[in-house]
C-alpha cells in the first residue's frame, strides 16, 4: 500500500497502526546511504542494522529500542518518527532521494480458520442432503437428461412416480424390473425423485430427467458381470447421459472389463457414477474403492455425513490407478423412496451418495450440454472443498449449478 | 472335470468392429458365449479353466478375468 495521499497515511492512527513508519528504500541503496538519508532528512542519528543486531548476542532485543532500524536486505527501515519528520522523509520521495515510500507500521494478526464446514438436517420441506449440495437453489430440474440406475429395479407402484415417464428393461434372468428388495426404488428417488412429493419432504435432484430402470441386481440383491454390462450396453444404446450404480464387489484390484468398459462409455458421451464401496470400519480401518469404481474411467463416490465427515463405512482411495475417491456426496440418514407400503426409508450408504451425484451431473449436463468426460471435469471442479483428506473425500462434497 | 467358470473378455480396441468374428475364435478356443455386447466390446460366457489361457492368446482377446459377483446388504440392512 504506497499512498500518494500523505493525509490519507496519516488517518491511520488506529489501533491497526503500531505509530512508528516503514520507509522504502531504493534497491540499490546500502545501509550507510541509507542511515545518511534518515540523518540528513529527519536528524535521527542512531540508526541501526538488524543485520549487525542479529550478529550480537541479545542484539534482538534492540530491535524495538532504536529510533531507527534498517532491514538491510529488504532496504527497508523501521522509524519512530514525529510529525515533521515524517515530513520531510515523505518530501524526499519526489527528489533523487533513494527513499520511495513511507507507510505506516501496521499490526497483523493471525487470519481466523474460514468456516468451510457445517452441520445439516432435514427439515419438513427437503432431505438435508438437497440443502448440503445447493439443489434447493438451482434452477436446473434435469429436463432432456436421461439417468439410468442399474440396481435391483423400481416400485413400479409406488405413488410420487405415477406421472413419471420410466423406460425400464430388466437384465436378471426370471426377474421383473418390479424392485422386491427396495435398494433401487431408493436409489433412484434419490437421483431422480419429484420436487413436491405429497405429505413428504423433498428427496430427490433431477426431478424432471428421464429415467431409465435397469435391473441388474436380484431381488435378493446379487448381480453379476454379464448383467450389469449388458445393462451398461443398453444405457450407451439408449443415449443415456449419466448411468448410476450404487453396487460394488470388495476386489481391491481394477477390472480390466470396467475400465475398458468405463472408457467405452465416456468415448460415447457416457458418464458411469459407482459407489466407492462400504468396506471401511473409521477410524481404524479407511476401507478401500473396489470394483467397478476403482477404474479410472467411472467416477467413485464416497459418503458424507450431515456434520460433512466420512461415513464410517465410506471406502477410501488406494494405491491402484483409478482407485481414488473422486468425490462425496450424502451418504447417511438419506430419506428417498421405498417399495410400498413402505413408502419412505432412511438408510446409509456410498450407495446413498451415488445416486445424488448422478442426479447433480444430470443437472450439470443441462445447464452445460456437456457429457462424458467434460461433465466429470465439471462436477469434481465444481466440487464445495472439504477440509479433509483427498483420499477420503476427492474434489470435495458435490455440488448444483445455480 | 470342474465346472466350467464364468468369464468376462474385454476385446481388444483395434478389433472392436469384428465382434463376431472373435466371438467365434473364442468360440473355438473353448468358451460358450453367452453375450456379445458390441457398444462396450465385451464378451460374456463361461469355459473349463483348462482352456483360459488358450483363450486369453484368441485373436481380438485383451483379457480374459473371471466375472464378478456383486451383492447388496439384505433389504433391512441400514446400511446398503
Amino acid at each position: 500500500m504506497i499512498y500518494d495521499n500523505d493525509s490519507t497515511a496519516d488517518r491511520e492512527a488506529t489501533s491497526r497502526t503500531t505509530g512508528r513508519h516503514l520507509v522504502v528504500f531504493a534497491d540499490g541503496a546500502d545501509f550507510a546511504v541509507e542511515a545518511r538519508e534518515l540523518r540528513s532528512l529527519a536528524g535521527i542519528t542512531e540508526t541501526a542494522s538488524a543485520q549487525h543486531l542479529r550478529s550480537q548476542r541479545g542484539g534482538l532485543d534492540q530491535l524495538d529500542a532504536s529510533p531507527a532500524t534498517v532491514f538491510d536486505r529488504l532496504h527497508i527501515a523501521v522509524v519512530d518518527a514525529d510529525p515533521d519528520q515524517l515530513t520531510a522523509i515523505r518530501a524526499a520521495r519526489h527528489t533523487d532521494s533513494p527513499v520511495l515510500a513511507v507507510e505506516p507500521e501496521l499490526v497483523h494478526h493471525p487470519l481466523a480458520a474460514p468456516v468451510l464446514t457445517q452441520t445439516w438436517t432435514d427439515t419438513n420441506a427437503r432431505t438435508w442432503g438437497l440443502a448440503a449440495t445447493c439443489v434447493q437453489d438451482s434452477s436446473r430440474d434435469g429436463s432432456g437428461v436421461r439417468v439410468a440406475v442399474l440396481d435391483t429395479g423400481f416400485d413400479l407402484e409406488h405413488p410420487e412416480f405415477a406421472r413419471r415417464a420410466l423406460t425400464q428393461r430388466s437384465f436378471v434372468p426370471g426377474e421383473s424390473v418390479q424392485d422386491v428388495h427396495g435398494h433401487g426404488t431408493h436409489c433412484i428417488g434419490t437421483a431422480c425423485g419429484p420436487k413436491s412429493p405429497d405429505d413428504c419432504r423433498r428427496y430427490g435432484v433431477a426431478h424432471r430427467a428421464d429415467i431409465y430402470v435397469g435391473k441388474v441386481l436380484s431381488n435378493k440383491g446379487s448381480g453379476f458381470d454379464r448383467n450389469i454390462l449388458a445393462a451398461i450396453e443398453w444405457a450407451i444404446d439408449g443415449r443415456c447421459d449419466v448411468i448410476s450404480m450404487s453396487l460394488g464387489a470388495n476386489v481391491r484390484s481394477k477390472s480390466l472389463a470396467y475400465e475398458a468398459v468405463g472408457r467405452r462409455a465416456l468415448d460415447a458421451g457416457t458418464l458411469i457414477i459407482a459407489a466407492a464401496g462400504n468396506n471401511a470400519q473409521r477410524p481404524r480401518d479407511p476401507g478401500f474403492v473396489g470394483v467397478p469404481a476403482n477404474s479410472s474411467t467411472i467416477m467413485a463416490v464416497g459418503a458424507l455425513q450431515p456434520t460433512e465427515t466420512m461415513g464410517w463405512f465410506s471406502a477410501g482411495s488406494t494405491e491402484v490407478d483409478g482407485g481414488q475417491v473422486d468425490i462425496v456426496g450424502p451418504g447417511v440418514g438419506v430419506y428417498s423412496s421405498w417399495p410400498m407400503p413402505a413408502r419412505h426409508r432412511s438408510i446409509d450408504g456410498t450407495s446413498m451418495a451415488t445416486p445424488h451425484v448422478a442426479g447433480l451431473a444430470a443437472l450439470w449436463c443441462q445447464a452445460t450440454g456437456k457429457r462424458g468426460r467434460e461433465l466429470w471435469a465439471l462436477l469434481t471442479q465444481n466440487a464445495r472443498r472439504l477440509p479433509l483428506p483427498s483420499s477420503d473425500v476427492g474434489a470435495g462434497l458435490v455440488q448444483a449449478p445455480h | 472335470m470342474a465346472d466350467p467358470i464364468d468369464v468376462t473378455i474385454t476385446v481388444d480396441d483395434a478389433d472392436r468392429g469384428d465382434l463376431d468374428r472373435i466371438a467365434e475364435s473364442a468360440r473355438t478356443a473353448g468358451l460358450a458365449v453367452t453375450a456379445v455386447l458390441r457398444r462396450v466390446g465385451i464378451i460374456s460366457g463361461t469355459v473349463h479353466r483348462s482352456r483360459i489361457e488358450t483363450l486369453r492368446t484368441s485373436p481380438g482377446v485383451a483379457s480374459v478375468e473371471s466375472a464378478t459377483g456383486f451383492e447388496v446388504a439384505p433389504p433391512d440392512s441400514p446400511l446398503q
